[in-house]
C-alpha cells in the first residue's frame, strides 16, 4: 500500500471514530473557553492588565486543552487491541502514528485555533495581533500534539496515566510556549515577528522528524 | 517453517519459561496448553513479534523474525483477548476501517459476505457495543476470514463465548486453513475437534 | 574481553561494592581540601561578603545535575539499543542523585539569592532551566515508578530520557532568550565578580568531590536494584 493511501485510510478511520465521540471534542472546546474566561476573574476586568496577560492566557489555555485531549490519542486503540493489529498490518507504524497525531490535532485542537482570535479580542488584543496569535497557534499546537504523543504513548496502561502524561510533557512544552506567546507580544508591540515564526516552524520540522519515531518505539514497548 | 529456539522469558520478576523449543511445518497445528498465568498468551505474543524474549529467537524460514520485521508481520493473523473492534461503529464500518489500515484489499461485498457467513447479516447496522460477546467474537472471526490468505494464524482462546454452531464453523475454518498448508497456533480450554491432530506444547 | 565480564549483574554486583568504596574515599580526598579552601583560603568577596561562599556547593551541584542527566540518558539509551540490563540499572540508579543535585543547586541558589538579590527566587535563565531539569528528573523517576514490569520501565524511561536530552538545550536556549527579552537579573550566579585562583581551585575540587560521590552512591544504589530485580534468579543466595 502506498504511504498516501495508508495515511488517508488511518485518517478516515479516525474521522469515523471521532464522529461517534462528538461530546468529547465539544468538552475540550469548552474547556478552552472556560479556562480562558477564568483569567479576567483572577486578574480583574481592567483592559490594560488583560491585554498584558492575554496572549499568555490564550496560549496556556490552548496548551492545557491540547493536554486534556492527549490521553485519548492511543488509549482506545490500546485497550481494544487495535494497536496490536496496527503492528501486524505490515505497514510502517511511524506513518500510522503520524496520521493519528494529525487526526487528533485536526479534530481536537484545530477548532480551538479557529476560535482563539475571538478569545484574544475579548482580552483587548487588537484584531490584527489576534490573527497573528491564531497563526502562532496554528504552527505551535501541532508541535504540542507531536511532543504530547510521546507522553501519551509512554504512559499507556500505566496507573494515573493522564496525570503522569502532564508531568512528563508540560516541561517540554516550554519552548513552544515562549515563542508562541513571544510572537503574539511582538505583533502587539508592532515589532517584526518573522523570527518567532521561523523558530516555531523549526520546532515543527524537528518534532515532525523525531517525535513519531519516539512515539512508535514507545507504542511497541507498551505492547510488549 | 516456524521455529522457537531456546526461548526464555520473564514477566515482572517471575520466570515464565526457560529454554523452550519447538518447530512447526506447513500444514501443522500447535495447541499450547498450560494453567492460567503459565505464559500461554506471552508465548503467543512472542510469536507475533510483539514481545521480545529475554533470550532465544523465533525463526521463520530460518530467519530471525526481528530481522524480517514487516515481512513477517504481514504473514500473521492474530486474534487475542481483545477484538480490536470499536464499540461505536457497526460491524461493517469496523471491518472496513481495520482492513484498510491492514492493507488488505476488500470491498463492501466481501465484508458483507464474510459477516453473513458468521450469521451476522441481521446485525449489519448495529453498533458493535450492542452485540453480545459471542456476536463480537464472530465479527472478529469475519475479519480473520477475509485476511485468511495470511499463512500464520495465532489465536488466543478463539472458541471462548462462541455457541455450538459458531464453534463448529470456526473449527471447520481452522481445519481448512491447516489442510491448505497454513500454520496454526492456538490455545483453548474446550475440547475442540480439528480434522488434523495438533501438536501439543505444555507450559508449566 | 575482560571488560565485558562486568556487563552482567552477577559479575558487577561484587565489583560495585569495591568501586563504591574507592570512590567514597576519593570524594573525601577532594572534598576536605575543597571545603577548607572554600571556607578558609578563598578571600572574602568585597561585594557579597561571606555569603558568596555557597558557590562552592551551588556551582558543583549545578554542573553535576546537568552532567548526570546526560550520563543517565546515555546509559538508558545503551540499555534500550543493546538490550543490556545493567546499563538500564545504571540509568535508574543515577536518577535520584541527579535529582538531588538539581534540588541542591536550586536550594543553594535561593540561599545565595536572598542576600544578593534580596529575594529567594528570580526567574533567572539558569535557575529556571535548573527548575525545568528538576521536572525532567521527576518525570523520569515517576514514569519508572508507575510501570510495574522492570524491563518495560527500562525501555519507556529510556525513551523519555532521550527525548529529554534532545530537549534540554532547546529549553535552555529558549529560556535564555526569553530571559534577556524580559531583562532578568542583573547579577549572574556564575560570574562571581572577582574569580580568584583560590576560588577556582576550591570549586574544581568540590566539583570533583561531588562527581566521585555521585559515582559511589550510584554504585550502592545499583547493588540495591540488582538485589531487588534478581532476587528470583538464584545466584544472589549463593
Amino acid at each position: 500500500m502506498s504511504s498516501r493511501s495508508l495515511f488517508l485510510a488511518v485518517l478516515l478511520r479516525e474521522f469515523k471514530i471521532s464522529l461517534t465521540q462528538k461530546t468529547d471534542i465539544a468538552t475540550i472546546f469548552f474547556f478552552f473557553l472556560i479556562v480562558a474566561s477564568l483569567f479576567p476573574f483572577a486578574v480583574g476586568p481592567d483592559t490594560g492588565s488583560l491585554r498584558t496577560v492575554g496572549p499568555g492566557v490564550v496560549w496556556v489555555a490552548a496548551l492545557l486543552s491540547s493536554l486534556l485531549a492527549l490521553h485519548r490519542m492511543f488509549e482506545g486503540d490500546f485497550i481494544d487491541g487495535s494497536l496490536e493489529q496496527f503492528l501486524l498490518s505490515g505497514e510502517p507504524l511511524v506513518l500510522i502514528v503520524v496520521s493519528k497525531i494529525f487526526a487528533h490535532w485536526l479534530f481536537t485542537t484545530l477548532p480551538i485555533v479557529i476560535l482563539s482570535p475571538f478569545v484574544g479580542m475579548q482580552f483587548g488584543i487588537s484584531s490584527e495581533a489576534s490573527w497573528i496569535m491564531a497563526l502562532t497557534l496554528l504552527i505551535g499546537t501541532p508541535v504540542l500534539s507531536l511532543i504530547g504523543s510521546v507522553g501519551a504513548a509512554l504512559t499507556l496502561g500505566v496507573r494515573s496515566g493522564a496525570a503522569l502524561t502532564a508531568l512528563l510533557i508540560l516541561p517540554l512544552y516550554i519552548p513552544v510556549l515562549i515563542f508562541g506567546v513571544g510572537g503574539t507580544v511582538a505583533a502587539l508591540q508592532g515589532v517584526e515577528t518573522t523570527g518567532h515564526f521561523s523558530i516555531l516552524l523549526a520546532f515543527l520540522c524537528l518534532s515532525l522528524a523525531l517525535c513519531p519515531l519516539a512515539t512508535s518505539a514507545a507504542l511497541k514497548i507498551a505492547l510488549e | 517453517m516456524l521455529e522457537l529456539k531456546s526461548v526464555t522469558t520473564t514477566r515482572g520478576y517471575k520466570k515464565l519459561f526457560e529454554d523452550l523449543n519447538f518447530s512447526l511445518e506447513e500444514g501443522e497445528a500447535l495447541l499450547v496448553n498450560g494453567v492460567n498465568g503459565s505464559g500461554k498468551t506471552t508465548l503467543l505474543r512472542i510469536l507475533c513479534g510483539f514481545s521480545r524474549p529475554d533470550a532465544g529467537e523465533v525463526h521463520w524460514a530460518n530467519k530471525d523474525i526481528r530481522a524480517l520485521g514487516h515481512d513477517y508481520s504481514r504473514l500473521v493473523n492474530y486474534l487475542g483477548h481483545f477484538d480490536a473492534l470499536k464499540g461505536n461503529l457497526t460491524a461493517e464500518e469496523n471491518l472496513i476501517a481495520s482492513l484498510s489500515v491492514m492493507g488488505i484489499d476488500s470491498d463492501v461485498a466481501t465484508i458483507r459476505e464474510a459477516l453473513r457467513k458468521q450469521d451476522l447479516h441481521s446485525k449489519l447496522s448495529v453498533p458493535v457495543s450492542r452485540l453480545s460477546a459471542g456476536q463480537r467474537k464472530r465479527v472478529a472471526l469475519a475479519r480473520l476470514r477475509i485476511s485468511r490468505e495470511r499463512p500464520i494464524w495465532i489465536l488466543d482462546e478463539p472458541f471462548v463465548s462462541l455457541d455450538k454452531s459458531s464453534t463448529e464453523l470456526l473449527s471447520a475454518a481452522l481445519s481448512e486453513h491447516v489442510s491448505n498448508g497454513g500454520f496454526l497456533i492456538y490455545t483453548t480450554h474446550q475440547e475442540i475437534g480439528l480434522d488434523v491432530r495438533p501438536k501439543i506444547l505444555t507450559i508449566n | 574481553m575482560r571488560f565485558w565480564k562486568y556487563s552482567t549483574p552477577q559479575n558487577f554486583y561484587p565489583a560495585a561494592k569495591k568501586i563504591a568504596a574507592v570512590f567514597f574515599v576519593l570524594a573525601l580526598c577532594f572534598g576536605i581540601p575543597g571545603l577548607y579552601i572554600g571556607f578558609f583560603v578563598a578571600p572574602t568577596d568585597h561585594q557579597q561578603g561571606e555569603a558568596y561562599r555557597i558557590i562552592f556547593i551551588h556551582v558543583p551541584a549545578a554542573w553535576m545535575s546537568m552532567f548526570i542527566y546526560v550520563v543517565m540518558a546515555f546509559w538508558a539509551a545503551v540499555g534500550l539499543i543493546l538490550n543490556t540490563r545493567l546499563s538500564s540499572m545504571l540509568a535508574q540508579a543515577l536518577a535520584p542523585t541527579g535529582a538531588l543535585m538539581t534540588f541542591l543547586a536550586l536550594w543553594t541558589g535561593a540561599f545565595w539569592g536572598r542576600p544578593t538579590w534580596g529575594t529567594w527566587w528570580v526567574w533567572d535563565a539558569r535557575l529556571t532551566s535548573e527548575l525545568v531539569l528538576l521536572f525532567l528528573y521527576v518525570g523520569f523517576i515517576a514514569l519508572r515508578a508507575s510501570i510495574e514490569d522492570p524491563r518495560r520501565a527500562d525501555k519507556a524511561s529510556a525513551i523519555l530520557a532521550i527525548v529529554g536530552v534532545v530537549n534540554v538545550p532547546i529549553i535552555y536556549f529558549s529560556v535564555k532568550w526569553w530571559n534577556t527579552l524580559h531583562q532578568g537579573a542583573s547579577v549572574s550566579l556564575t560570574k562571581a565578580p572577582s574569580m580568584a585562583s583560590d576560588m577556582l581551585l576550591g570549586m574544581l575540587l568540590m566539583a570533583l568531590s561531588f562527581w566521585m560521590y555521585s559515582i559511589a552512591v550510584s554504585m550502592l544504589r545499583v547493588r540495591k536494584i540488582i538485589r531487588d530485580r534478581e532476587r528470583n534468579s538464584g545466584w544472589l543466595n549463593n
